[in-house]
């Protein structure tokens, strides 16, 4: 009976030990699956299948979804805290907050929105960057730092100044990976010691950009607190999503044959948020992509036409169904394919100049791969920023850190 | 006393007969059959070699980079693996392997060895040696003697190594016993580059080390969680900046010092750095 136990006891622990050896490990045996899918699925391929009035409909009513509250109420309740801290005891080791997000996120826009509202609230006056996008002219980045951040009285003459909430929407805007794109890092890094007591900074950042940052010229040191974006979860997402799913009465399609055995007690439509939520990284911005990729129309087969009664097959046919969601393929990816696509997400956005720059070659090498990505769907381009696909984010930043980049696993 | 000699004698006489017997007794055994046997056991374990130098070398080469090296690195105990079976089987198919015949086998093959392929069986010794003691392993770059490059394959006797020319260099193991072996990796992905930089004495070293600095955190082949560091040397004729940084990839190696060199030289021409006198190097 004891060496039933004993073996028995064994059996579990070799079970526990193999499961966390394939949790470590999954990364090695996933990029190994990563790098030899060959075929590249458009995002919205399935919607090709719906009318296109109603797909127009659906893209932009998915695209116009408020902010979701989740990050939010994450920024407003981490700044209250901070601002009031500050308030009480102003120095400059509580002078700043960072907020962090996803390099694919547009931070600078939730920032923005949220801080209006919030300074609205609190009848405070803040002051917003006004560089919108990172100067053509890399060394001037520095200059028109200088120009709209002046440096504040020292200390025994703040009294007499005005107190001032500067926000730097997007961190990103004032630096590049150049020689002489971080001089304008250096300038913040001095302006948040200076030693002013009636300067309270918030800035975002992209979390790629942040730790590049931090590693070469330790950013972190300076500022009071960090705060990452928290991820959107299944329940968060699913109600984020509800007015849409009402409004276009979507379905949820019957998930696949682990996924039905695994969670027995979920219905279709929590199974689907759950891997959403999953897939997607907690990131809305990806959420709203893989989402969008998954709605179709469900194809009925003439057999089955038959089988079924009139009443049962027609309805369904014409009713928008959500397939469980996924991830499309990373094409396969040459090493000069990964520095572009690594200079991409540290920057967040680039144009085709600034993106020769901070690799350090010429633009016509540069202009020729980035031709290919786009093509293959990893870049976006609108106007004449370069930008990654957000749903290709998850699959590209596990290929990354694969491949020795400095970049966050997940 | 006579006596005595007489006995040993005869029992080395005996001894001597008998290993005969049995040398005669084994070669006898020795028929077509199995001849045929052991020429379609060496073909087996050849191709197996060859398909597992293929196909560990395509995986390592096909997998994320971060395992690329440990992958190789198993390549000698594979193939140690496939040629110490063979072997085995192969005596056990000709000698039959007793206890005795193991012995006699073994010390006809030492002395055999010893006189006959005397530096063949030291690098065989130093390559069974190097697995475990791991001076280098496949993917590596290391320095022997005049010779810097890739590890690309480890065999039995020796080891080819990639340089940057592109020339395959065979070295055999048994330079170990002698060599200084320097290896810049150890296994790692990353090896330390070393790119070195002269300036005038009166040149503004806060200046050089700032731009030096830069162009190593600026760099896309920077691995930035390794150590950046600049050190200095003073010459007669001027002083000497090194840079010393790591690639994502050791085989970035030249391009990323060509990178950095590039890089630096633009923003020393901007800074209007001065660069000693070619006279000067040349006196010295």
């Amino acid at each position: 009976m004891i060496v039933v136990i004993a073996v028995t006891k064994i059996i579990v622990e070799m079970i526990k030990r193999f499961r966390s050896w394939l949790a470590n490990y999954r990364h090695f045996l996933l990029s190994w699956y990563t790098k030899d899918s060959q075929a590249t699925q458009e995002p919205e391929k399935s919607l090709v299948e719906l009318p296109s009035e109603l797909r127009e409909k659906l893209v932009n009513r998915v695209q116009n979804l408020p902010d979701h509250p989740t990050e939010k109420e994450a920024i407003v309740s981490a700044l209250n805290e901070n601002f009031t801290r500050w308030c009480d005891n102003p120095n400059n080791t509580n002078n700043s907050i960072v907020i962090l997000s996803s390099p694919v996120a547009t931070a600078s826009r939730i920032l923005t929105k949220t801080l209006q509202q919030w300074s609205e609230e609190k009848q405070i006056k803040i002051e917003l960057l006004e560089i919108t996008a990172r100067p053509t002219n890399i060394e001037t980045i520095k200059s028109k730092l200088e120009h709209y951040i002046q440096p504040k009285a020292l200390e025994d003459d703040s009294e007499k100044e005005e107190l001032e909430i500067l926000v730097i929407p997007n961190l990103s805007w004032c630096f590049l990976r150049s020689l002489e794109g971080l001089a304008g890092i250096e300038y913040v890094q001095s302006l948040l010691c200076d030693g002013s007591k009636n300067r309270f900074w918030i800035i975002g950042a992209g979390q790629v950009g942040w730790q590049y940052l931090n590693l070469i010229c330790n950013i972190e040191a300076y500022c009071g607190r960090v705060l990452t974006l928290p991820k959107i979860e299944s329940e968060q997402l699913q109600e984020w999503f509800e007015p849409i799913i009402e409004e276009f009465d979507i379905v949820f399609d019957d998930p696949s044959f682990e996924q039905k055995f695994l969670d027995k007690d979920k219905d279709n439509k929590t199974k689907y948020f759950d891997r959403l939520a999953g897939i997607s990284q907690g990131v809305s911005i990806i959420a709203i992509q893989i989402f969008l990729g998954s709605i179709g129309y469900k194809k009925i087969d003439d057999n089955e036409d038959k089988d079924d009664t009139n009443e049962s097959s027609q309805p369904e046919s014409k009713q928008p169904i959500a397939k469980m969601p996924s991830l499309p393929g990373l094409p396969p990816l040459e090493p000069d394919d990964q520095f572009i696509l690594y200079s991409l997400i540290l920057h967040g956005d680039l144009t085709i100049s600034a993106l020769a720059e901070s690799l350090g070659d010429e633009q016509s090498e540069v202009q020729a791969r980035v031709q290919i990505l786009r093509r293959q769907g990893v870049i976006e381009q609108k106007d004449k920023v370069l930008k990654i696909n957000p749903i290709h984010y998850p699959a590209l930043k596990q290929e990354l850190a694969n491949n020795n980049f400095i970049i966050h696993r997940e | 006393m006579n006596m005595t000699t007489y006995l040993l004698a005869q029992s080395a006489t005996n001894a001597a007969q008998e290993t005969a017997e049995q040398t005669k007794e084994l070669v006898s055994k020795i028929t077509t059959g199995k001849v045929a046997q052991g020429i379609f056991i060496l073909l087996t374990a050849y191709l197996i070699i060859k398909i597992l130098d293929r196909v560990v070398i395509w995986l390592s080469e096909k997998i994320a980079k971060e395992w690329r090296l440990r992958v190789k690195q198993f390549l000698p105990f594979l193939r140690m693996l496939v040629l110490t079976t063979t072997i085995v089987v192969l005596m056990n198919l000709f000698l039959n392997l007793s206890k005795e015949n193991i012995l006699a086998v073994t010390g006809t093959v030492a002395v055999a060895l010893g006189f006959a392929f005397k530096d063949y069986a030291s690098s065989i010794i130093a390559g069974i040696v190097g697995i475990f003691e791991s001076p280098y392993g496949v993917g590596d770059r290391v320095k022997i003697g005049e010779h810097y490059g890739e590890v690309i394959s480890y065999g039995l006797r020796s080891i080819s190594i990639q340089t940057p020319d592109d020339n395959i260099i065979t070295i055999p193991h048994n330079k170990m016993w002698t060599e200084a072996i320097s290896n810049a990796n150890t296994g790692a992905l990353e090896a330390q580059v070393v790119t070195k930089f002269y300036f005038a004495h009166d040149v503004d070293i806060s200046l050089v080390k700032k731009i030096l600095y830069r162009v190593a955190q600026t760099s896309k082949y920077t691995a930035l969680k390794l150590p950046i560091v600049v050190v200095m040397a003073e010459k007669p004729w001027g002083t000497m900046f090194k840079l010393k940084c790591y690639p994502l990839d050791a085989r970035d190696e030249f391009v990323y010092q060509t990178d950095l060199i590039t890089r630096a030289k633009i923003a020393f021409a901007k800074h209007q750095l001065v660069y000693p006198a070619i006279s000067a190097i040349e006196q010295e």
